[in-house]
């Protein structure tokens, strides 16, 4: 997946697609950003410049699809977290989860949350949850998986078509599909005919904490130095980065 | 001697001790102990609490949003017919539209018709039968004191029709709120010398688009195709705006005015355009008071307005000149969701750019559109700010939404003293918990609604949402209830239900033979090659839009600016200036599906109501600090708020959020009694953008 940060303009429209699609509840009345339930977390940043020269950028995080060493599946002692050799999603089985957060402390994205309370909605709405999505109780830890209910409802209807591969077209996640500005390109990195597979090798591209060397198969792409700059900002330098650059 | 294995006569501790040990440890060994681990985890999320999803077919239903004007067409996606999710076709849908099918079963929602017992008091409010309801309001009505007045959210649909009809027979007035997309059509109108004709803004074949503090790229208008334009890179976006709004962030140039003086910078981009040759004759032919715009201007440089705007000559002068240079150039006004209309005189200036720079009647500015068939063309209406101060006796407040605040006050403010209110509103929100009599219409979704222009369309359209619920047997249409009352007016009940209210207007489009109607797959047909009337119902409720011919442009009327000038001089104030802000769909009267919590209370992208933004200059000034709880105080009362610090925020200003509570927060007001737009002081024109405000820490 890429995502053009110049094109985001932090409508929250991705956020509120993934909560419906994935029938992630609604926050209680305590719920703040650090015991929020939310698959797709988008964040207002800023190159702190006094008024009235500041910027802002917004930035959609959420899980990163981490391809090596895969931080949360390496220490989940349930088998909770799978990744599908041939798509490499990382998926979450909450059905496995004893909600240890282990995999929350080793997320260096902090793309994953944890369900404190039983999910709450009014009667009315608890009719309108995805059928295609498990609800998950308290004590389980959920994280994006793009949209898997999505995936096997294109594969299930290209199996009914007799073919072996899905039609991309067919396998879309909410936040690609709601996103007005066309923010979001998704697809598959190693078909280099691909558009995600151009733009994430583009000028401009970038991935967040890419020193990790968790190889993270969500690209960032803008022109705006400032944020580029973001990327790596929590990250020490190491000594050797310091003697070696 | 052999030896054999004996069993012990007796059982002692050590050898249970022993076989349990080793059970244990055998135990261990096997899978059981991970099986049982993995097992509870299971059992243990299928709980009764765990809600258990929906079973049936699946399927596909087409409808039209109808949150806003934009009507936006959705694809909502159908488990036993239930939907469970939206998605917008041929467009994006915005974060409210995504959730709008949640709106039905709202916290707040309200299914039977209530009498409340002191306007302020909600807790005692009584569940009644419809006829009940009325009743009580034909005996205000028999008394007949006082206008009677309907407050309309979205004029121009069919059920406006009916509540102009209701008036006609009561000689009341037809209101409509102050804040509103057309808010430079409606002035240039007023100015024109045939108000008659209706206009609206060719955004999509503009090259230069100047606002003055419209939320062009946040919410205004149809919000998908605004982004659109501001990314195919044709037109370029000025905003002007006295803080970094979401339109200012992302406009390609912005103009930072000094809070209160964008009159000032109107006025001085018109002293450019007079005074240096940048009108045409053509142009000038047609103002009628051009030697009072000569004026009134004159002293109005951009050198002089600069110390006062804040904005340098050089810039001022520079859009002036782009603006007469430019083919395609429009300049609009426009209310913020929560920080109100500018007042009449600022809009006037704003709408004279538009005479002046030939963008009446030009490609890509302000052109002139037919009306929709069936529905009359009317004068523009009387704004609530308008109308008299406490003249309505019986106030109907319409339940659609406009997406933008009204603080009571200013509701309030037009009502006699034992003035009934009534609401139509499905959910409790900050007008509706102020009625005295609440009968909710059905909520989004439940019933068929004719949705026409868009806010600002370039030309006349009509579309039809269909229902996607079923209709709640207690709720009542507007209709229902003024045939009820029509009685009491001595008018035939002629007021059909919204679904047949839009079949008649879908029958005068197609008796009109004109324009053409384009379908959710982009297929185009034109009016005059379909069939029959019936057909074309059928392409109304499959999602269709029908849009008119762009109207013949006659000759240009005559335009009286009617200028007045300013002081070139700072605003004083008293304490801080207090800017009300709010998003569109999410302010004070509107009402939002619980997950868009994900975008204001679990994340930082938007904020709740009670939230205020400081510079942290400004923050550091009063002792304060991000996170910390202050208490505001204006000449309207105190409250105290919770503090976020952004060095985007204008020194010296407190902006104040005017949004949603958080989830389960949700009574109609603020925890302490009172919300943020309480405080705004709300001033005789009707406006609140500006508040003097005094902050300490709580």
């Amino acid at each position: 997946m890429v995502i053009d940060l110049d094109r985001c303009n932090g409508c929250g429209a991705c956020a509120v697609a993934c909560a419906v699609e994935n029938n992630v509840p609604p926050a209680h009345q305590q719920a703040n950003t650090r015991n929020a339930v939310s698959l797709m977390n988008v964040s207002a940043v800023s190159n702190h410049e006094q008024f009235p020269a500041g910027d802002t950028a917004y930035i959609p995080m959420f899980c990163q699809q981490c391809e090596n060493e895969t931080p949360c599946m390496t220490v989940c002692p349930q088998n909770a977290v799978d990744v599908d050799p041939v798509t490499g999603i990382v998926g979450q089985v909450p059905q496995r989860c004893l909600g240890c957060r282990y995999c929350m402390t080793a997320c260096p994205y902090h793309a994953r949350t944890f369900n404190w309370r039983d999910p709450e909605w009014t009667d009315g709405m608890k009719t309108q949850l995805n059928p295609a999505v498990a609800p998950r109780m308290r004590g389980v830890v959920e994280k994006c998986n793009f949209c898997h209910g999505r995936l096997h409802a294109a594969r299930e209807k290209a199996a009914a078509a007799g073919r072996n591969e899905i039609d991309p077209a067919d396998y879309v996640p909410a936040c690609v599909a709601s996103c007005p500005t066309n923010a979001i390109t998704f697809g598959d990195l190693n078909d280099e005919e691909s558009d995600v597979h151009r733009l994430s090798t583009s000028e401009g591209t970038f991935r967040f904490l890419a020193r990790l060397g968790t190889e993270p198969k969500v690209y960032y792409h803008t022109t705006k130095p400032w944020v580029r700059a973001l990327a790596e900002r929590s990250l020490t330098r190491t000594r050797q980065e310091e003697l070696h650059g | 001697m052999n030896r054999k294995t004996v069993m012990p006569s007796k059982l002692t501790r050590r050898d249970i001790l022993k076989y349990s040990g080793g059970t244990l440890l055998g135990v261990m060994l096997s899978p059981l102990p991970w099986k049982l681990l993995d097992d509870s985890a299971i059992w243990t999320q299928n709980w009764s609490l765990t809600p258990k999803l929906s079973h049936g077919p699946l399927s596909s239903l087409v409808s039209r949003c109808t949150l806003c004007q934009a009507g936006c067409a959705v694809q909502a996606d159908c488990v036993g017919g239930t939907p469970y999710r939206l998605a917008g076709i041929d467009g994006g849908l915005c974060a409210p539209g995504l959730a709008g099918h949640h709106l039905a079963h709202h916290p707040l929602r309200i299914v039977h018709p209530h009498l409340f017992s002191g306007r302020d008091d909600m807790s005692t409010m009584t569940a009644v039968p419809l006829n009940e309801a009325a009743a009580v309001i034909s005996k205000r009505l028999a008394l007949r004191i006082g206008s009677t007045a309907v407050l309309d959210h979205q004029p121009g649909r069919p059920v406006s029709e009916q509540y102009r009809t209701f008036l006609a027979a009561a000689d009341g007035l037809y209101l409509v709120p102050s804040s509103r997309e057309e808010e430079t059509v409606a002035r240039l109108r007023a100015m024109s010398s045939v108000p008659s004709h209706d206009y609206g803004f060719d955004l999509e074949n503009s090259t230069l688009i100047v606002s003055f503090g419209a939320p062009l790229l946040d919410g205004w208008g149809v919000p998908s195709m605004m982004q659109s334009l501001r990314l195919n890179g044709a037109a370029r976006f000025v905003q002007v705006d006295c803080r970094r709004s979401r339109t200012a962030a992302q406009a390609h140039e912005w103009l930072p005015v000094r809070p209160g003086t964008e009159r000032l910078l109107a006025l001085s981009m018109l002293n450019v355009l007079l005074h240096e040759g940048l009108v045409t004759a053509a142009v000038k032919r047609n103002v009628a008071d051009l030697n009072d715009a000569l004026r009134t201007t004159r002293p109005l440089t951009p050198e002089a307005a600069a110390p006062v705007t804040g904005i340098a000559a050089p810039a001022v002068r520079d859009l002036a000149v782009q603006l007469a240079a430019s083919d395609g150039a429009v300049v609009l006004s426009g209310a913020d969701a929560g920080g109100g209309p500018f007042d009449a005189e600022t809009q006037k200036a704003v709408a004279a750019i538009n005479v002046l720079i030939g963008a009446v009647g030009h490609r890509g500015g302000i052109v002139r559109r037919t009306t929709v068939p069936g529905i009359p063309a009317h004068a523009p209406a009387m704004t609530l700010a308008e109308a008299p101060d406490r003249s309505i006796g019986v106030l109907f407040v319409d339940g659609a939404d406009s997406g933008y605040a009204v603080p009571w006050e200013l509701i309030e403010r037009k009502l006699q003293k034992d003035a009934l209110v009534v609401s139509f509103s499905p959910v409790l929100n900050t007008v509706s918990a102020h009625a005295d009599v609440l009968i909710p219409a059905p909520a989004l979704y439940e019933a068929a609604a004719g949705i026409p222009n868009g806010p600002g369309a370039p030309a006349a359209s009509f579309a039809v949402s269909m229902p996607l619920l079923p209709k709640n047997e207690h709720t009542a249409e507007p209709s229902d209830v003024l045939r009820l009352l029509a009685a009491e007016l001595g008018i035939a009940p002629e007021f059909p239900s919204s679904e047949d209210a839009a079949k008649r207007t879908a029958e005068a489009v197609y008796a009109s033979k004109s324009g053409s109607v384009r379908t959710p797959d982009g297929s185009v047909t034109a009016v005059a090659e379909i069939g029959s009337a019936e057909e074309l119902w059928t392409l109304f409720t499959g999602g269709a839009r029908w849009t008119d011919e762009p109207e013949r442009t006659g000759a240009m009327p005559r335009f009286t600016l009617g200028l007045t000038g300013t002081d070139a001089a700072a605003p004083t104030m008293q304490g801080l200036a207090m800017i009300a802000n709010g998003w569109r769909g999410t302010v004070s009267a509107s009402q939002i599906s619980p997950v868009l919590s994900k975008v204001f209370q679990e994340s930082e992208l938007r904020h709740n109501a009670g939230t205020v933004l400081l510079n942290p200059l400004t923050a550091s000034s009063f002792g304060l600090n991000a996170g910390d709880a202050a208490t505001v105080s204006t000449d309207r009362g105190t409250m105290t708020v919770r503090v976020r610090t952004d060095a985007g925020v204008r020194p010296d200003t407190i902006e104040a959020v005017i949004g949603p509570l958080p989830n389960g927060a949700e009574t109609p007001r603020h925890p302490s009694g009172r919300t943020m737009l309480d405080l705004c002081a709300v001033a005789a024109d009707g406006t609140w953008r500006i508040t003097p405000a005094f902050i300490q820490k709580a």
